[in-house]
């Protein structure tokens, strides 16, 4: 038995739209780190 | 919901390699979207008000941005292309200051310029000097600017070595923001490639090699100061008892605010400081820096195999090969670093270190000063309680002007025909 065409519309419109966000989270993720994310080495590296 | 992939799962997503590349693809899409929609604006680049009107060009950034060169053009006349790569020991105080007041740098005078004067004295006059100094600008940020100096074709470098951290293995970097840039530096000296594996993270490789193709990061480091004050802000937010140290300007607490024995959690939290540590603060929780200076010089490494004596003798190598003249000068410090007679023991042994690579390395192009003449600092004045920061340059700069002059004046040897 196959899936419905609707259903794999819906499934493939699903998957798309989770890797568009996954992409979306990624590059705003590679922002943040650029500056570093300050709570892990930052204050420990704040030898004079 | 347990993790990430918990509830992709749950959603009924199944990752396939072209989904990962399909994110992949998407993610850049994003950065560089993001990218026009980021205004061009104005990167900070310390000590820009103590050189006005002069032809001096200072390139380091705030240590808040990745960037840490600005990357601008050189100006094509001019003479002598002077690199002088330093940290707050070239920072002459203003006078009776303890320490710098980081909302009026303007008010300090610099080192170079003092020397950029007596080269002007001595009629060397087309000079122009790319200014690398950075506060707390540690050897592997020096390596890395050398590299950078020798990049920009300078003709002489004037390296510091700060004689209590140079043989220091604890602090051969300060911040992590440099090994953004660095990692481009460092990949063209194979010798160093280890570094690349073992100092800076994954990530850092990846803004090295987007960070010229893409306006987010090329731009973006310029609201390092804003993004800066939200992150310390957040911090205090979160943990109100913890004030951060902030050497931005833009984003300096008002003053009398800022902890400034906040210079110290770094060797206190890592138990690098013995004794009555509160000893090593004044009644307005100042740090004596006299006083925690002589702790770290104590922290010197002699051995041969160490991250330190790694990056001063690449600093070296990568001097001598490229056939640039340089010099390289120990900071003098205070007389008063006799007091404490291990820590004076142990800065003699730094030198005498020194200059065993003297004999190495130093030869008709490249100079390792390490003792300056007692002559020379005539008139030097040490800040209160501080043996390293200077509040008058005395004969200093004279002595250091004389050095470039005596070393640029000598005509390039000719290879020899058979």
């Amino acid at each position: 038995m196959t899936d419905a065409p609707e259903k794999n519309q819906y499934d493939l419109a699903k998957t798309l739209t989770i890797e568009v966000f996954l992409g979306f989270s990624f590059a705003l993720l590679s922002g943040m780190a650029y500056f570093g994310s300050g709570f892990d080495l930052e204050f420990i590296y704040q030898g004079f | 919901m347990k993790s990430v992939d918990h509830a992709l799962s749950l959603l009924g997503y199944k990752a396939t390699p072209f989904g990962l590349v399909r994110i992949a693809l998407w993610a850049f899409l994003f950065l560089y979207l993001a990218g026009l929609a980021l205004p061009p604006g104005n990167r900070t680049i310390p000590f820009t008000e103590n050189v006005v009107g002069l032809p001096i060009t200072p390139l380091v950034t705030l240590p808040s941005d990745p960037a840490f060169i600005d990357e601008q053009a050189l100006p094509t006349q001019g003479g002598l292309k002077i690199a002088w790569i330093s940290d707050s020991s070239s920072v002459i105080y203003k006078p009776g200051a303890k320490f710098l007041d980081f909302s009026a740098m303007g008010d300090n005078r610099l080192l170079p310029v003092e020397t950029l004067n007596q080269l002007r004295e001595i009629n060397q006059n087309d000079i122009h000097i790319d200014l690398y100094i950075r506060l707390s600008l540690r050897s592997l940020e020096s390596y890395t600017l050398t590299e950078i100096a020798l990049e920009r074709n300078a003709d002489i470098i004037v390296l510091t070595l700060n004689p209590f951290f140079v043989f220091n293995n604890h602090a051969i970097f300060k911040g992590n923001t440099h090994f953004a840039r660095a990692t481009r530096t460092w990949s063209k000296n194979p010798a160093v490639w280890y570094w690349l594996a073992l100092l800076p993270q994954p990530s850092d490789h990846l803004w090295a090699g987007l960070g010229r193709h893409l306006n987010i990061f090329a731009r973006a480091p310029a609201f390092a100061p804003d993004v800066h004050a939200a992150k310390l802000s957040l911090w205090k937010a979160i943990f109100p008892q913890i004030k951060g140290q902030n050497t931005d300007k833009l984003s300096a607490p008002p003053s009398g605010e800022g902890l400034k024995e906040n210079s110290m959690i770094f060797w206190v939290t890592q138990r690098y400081l013995n004794g009555d540590l509160s000893k090593l603060v004044n009644d307005k929780n100042e740090a004596i820096n006299a006083l925690w200076y002589r702790q770290l010089i104590r922290l010197a490494d002699f051995t041969q195999d160490t991250i330190s004596r790694a990056i001063l003798l690449q600093t070296l190598e990568r001097i001598k090969a490229s056939g640039k003249k340089a010099i390289l000068y120990l900071a003098p410090v205070s007389e008063n670093l006799r007091e404490d007679e291990t820590a004076w023991k142990q800065y003699q042994k730094i030198k005498s270190e020194l200059k065993a690579l003297q004999q190495v390395y130093e030869d008709d192009k490249v100079k390792l000063i390490v003792d300056i003449p007692p002559d020379a600092l005539n008139g030097t004045v040490f800040v209160e309680n501080d043996d390293v920061h200077l509040n008058e340059v005395g004969g200093l700069s004279s002595f250091l002007a004389s050095s470039i002059a005596s070393l640029t004046s000598k005509p390039e040897q000719k290879e020899s025909t058979p």
